[in-house]
């Protein structure tokens, strides 16, 4: 078997921090028709091994992603820092569906609790945080991807670019 | 479980960005945050074209989206099944994103950075209600700014109030102070359009403390001005400078001598929210209501419907007074005087008119210019001349050295203005109404008129 990459070799330290601070996260699939599918992930984690993202949803509010996903269809996610507008979007095409280990629990308990934090500073208070991250635990399930391209999709004139992490660490918009 | 498009409006303010996701030809899905998704009527909804990136790109390739949207309030969620249509690069519904984009713009610290390119409109095949924890909602309220208002039962009350006014002037203010104590709407105008000269002149304030009567707006500047230019209801819920009063007249200022500048206009110096509706007659711009709020959303879509409602109700009204028939002498009241009131002494009031712009200053004071000065000008003219002093609206329209026009000369409108501004600067001169499209010109001084060419 081929070995993945690893996701240090596509994201700096920096966007791998970033995408797991507990920020904004959509997440979109599609069907046979090309009818894309869409909902909303409440956390994202690096797989142990370090070459996967893993993503934490509702089920119950993610039906037909989830039913594109077991079918095979590719996988988009975008993450957004609300405050900074700051955003990356990551795409993958090996998603899967699986239940939540330990890691991606406390991943979900580190996020409720930093976006909170973060949409507070917007004026939204903690009563809406709790009602966005509310799910019966059964109805948690984690969408596991390998990252093949990440964009920079911040608003304003380098949107769009493809980012390569240079030697330093530093990410920079590619062509 | 689908909802109706229009009872989710309130995701639709822009206060949590929509999300849309897209595809293209070969698969791959695309997801990006888009600004506004904006309601424009029951089945159809609005995107934010901002940049050209890969949602537009794969819109066009495959006009299958889905948007996902979220109650600030209650953090209800819904995905939104769209079809692309088409892009509209000007006209009302573009004017309209426009300015609702450059107050989520300067909200969100994206000046300079959101600017709408076009406006793609997409068919709104489903709503479907994720399923989630919901909040409840705030309950109505009339007299805060961020409950939602009983509509139903303000327009009652004041269609009612408006029904009762027999002209013109009574029928603005009653409309202003019913928005005031039925709505909570404190701060509020009425302007007039001057649709051949393209700019509209205040006639009617509510909440100010300079009323701000016989101020001027071009079209085109500012919430009110581009409303009156494109005839859409224009509504702002943060502050956004390139809509203020300030930034969006002065430049029209420089280029028109005709225009009012010695008036300030009366609005709020950084106003919040912002919400200007066109008040039409068929397809006629016959006036512009303004209402503004030093809050953040202070104006919903159900606050613009209400008053979109209330324009109509206003326009129909302003026909209405307009053709009653003049009061008859004796309905008059009081009997025409045909000659000059004893005039009480004192000091004589200069009364200076230039032709060139047709503006009068008393005792170098300025009044007002354009046709509500040659009105004045004509009257003070023929009481000297005649010794007249009650005159009525119909001889004003013969009146061929006024030349005013023979249809829809706004004759009325201009006398509240003149009412009013004298009102507001002198105690020697007054105009009184004695009758529908009947008045006196009160003297309480006597005058010398100066004409300057120049």
């Amino acid at each position: 078997m081929e070995c993945a990459p690893g996701l240090d070799k596509l994201l700096s330290a920096d966007n791998l921090a970033f995408i797991q601070k507990g920020i904004s996260i959509s997440v979109a699939s599609r069907d046979r028709r090309l009818v894309p599918s869409l909902s909303r992930a409440l956390a994202c984690v690096r797989s142990e091994d370090s070459t996967q993202l893993r993503l934490v949803l509702v089920a119950s509010q993610s039906q037909d992603l989830l039913r594109d996903i077991n079918a095979g269809s590719a996988v988009a996610v975008g993450f957004t820092e609300p405050s900074t507008h700051r955003t990356l979007q990551i795409k993958g095409r090996d998603a899967r569906v699986e239940p939540l280990s330990n890691l991606d629990r406390e991943a979900l308990a580190r996020s409720k609790k930093a976006f909170g934090h973060e949409i507070g500073q917007l004026g939204f208070d903690d009563a809406f945080n709790q009602r966005f991250f509310h799910a019966e635990p059964h109805d948690l399930v984690v969408i596991a991807f390998t990252p093949e391209v990440v964009y920079q999709q911040t608003p304003g004139p380098g949107a769009g670019g493809v980012l390569k992490p240079d030697p330093s660490g530093q990410a920079e918009p590619g062509l | 479980m689908t909802s109706a498009l229009s009872t989710i409006r309130h995701c639709l303010e822009g206060a949590i960005p929509g999300i849309i996701a897209t595809c293209d030809r070969e698969g791959f899905p695309n997801v990006s945050y888009v600004s506004q998704v904006h309601y424009v009527d029951a089945d159809q909804v609005a995107l934010s074209f901002q940049f050209f990136n890969k949602t537009r790109r794969n819109m066009l390739q495959n006009p299958q989206m889905t948007a996902y949207v979220m109650d600030p309030v209650t953090t209800a969620r819904y995905r939104l099944a769209l079809l692309y249509l088409r892009t509209e690069t000007e006209g009302p519904l573009f004017q309209n994103m426009k300015a609702k984009l450059a107050g989520i713009a300067s909200h969100t610290g994206m000046s300079g950075v959101f600017e709408l390119k076009g406006a793609d409109i997409c068919r709104v095949l489903e709503v479907e209600a994720v399923p989630g924890a919901i909040g409840a909602l705030p309950a109505r309220n009339n007299t805060r700014n961020n409950a939602p208002r009983n509509w139903l039962s303000v327009l009652r009350s004041l269609g009612e109030r408006m029904a009762r006014q027999l002209d013109l002037a009574a029928l603005f203010e009653e409309t202003l102070a019913g928005l005031g104590e039925e709505a909570g709407i404190s701060h509020s105008m009425i302007l007039m359009a001057d649709s051949p000269h393209a700019k509209l002149y205040t006639v009617a304030t509510q909440g100010y403390a300079q009323s701000g009567v016989g101020s001027e707006i071009p079209f085109g500047a500012g919430v009110i001005g581009v409303a009156a230019q494109y005839c859409v209801p224009i509504r702002i819920n943060h502050h956004a400078a390139e809509y203020g009063y300030g930034q969006a007249v002065r430049a029209a200022f420089r280029g028109d001598a005709q225009l009012e500048t010695a008036i300030p206009f009366p609005g709020l110096p950084q106003p919040h929210s912002q919400l200007a509706l066109p008040v039409l007659q068929g397809s006629d711009l016959l006036a512009v209501i303004y209402v503004e709020s030093d809050q953040d959303m202070g104006f919903t879509y159900d606050d613009e419907d209400a008053l979109a409602v209330l324009a109509r109700l206003l326009a129909d009204a302003i026909a209405r007074v307009q053709w009653l028939p003049d009061a008859t002498d004796r309905e008059a009241g009081e009997p025409p005087v045909r000659s000059a009131l004893p005039v009480a002494g004192g000091r004589p009031l200069q009364v200076r008119f230039f032709a060139a712009n047709q503006s009068v200053f008393l005792d170098e004071e300025y009044l007002i210019k354009g046709v509500a000065g040659a009105i004045l000008w004509r009257l003070l003219a023929r009481h000297a001349a005649e010794q007249r002093v009650d005159f009525s609206n119909r001889e004003l329209r013969l009146d061929p050295q006024l030349k005013l026009p023979e249809v829809d000369d706004n004759l009325e409108a201009r006398l509240i203005l003149l009412r009013r501004r004298l009102v507001e600067k002198t105690n020697a001169l007054a105009i009184v109404k004695t009758g529908r499209g009947r008045f006196r010109l009160q003297l309480n001084r006597p005058v010398q008129l100066i004409e300057q060419s120049t």
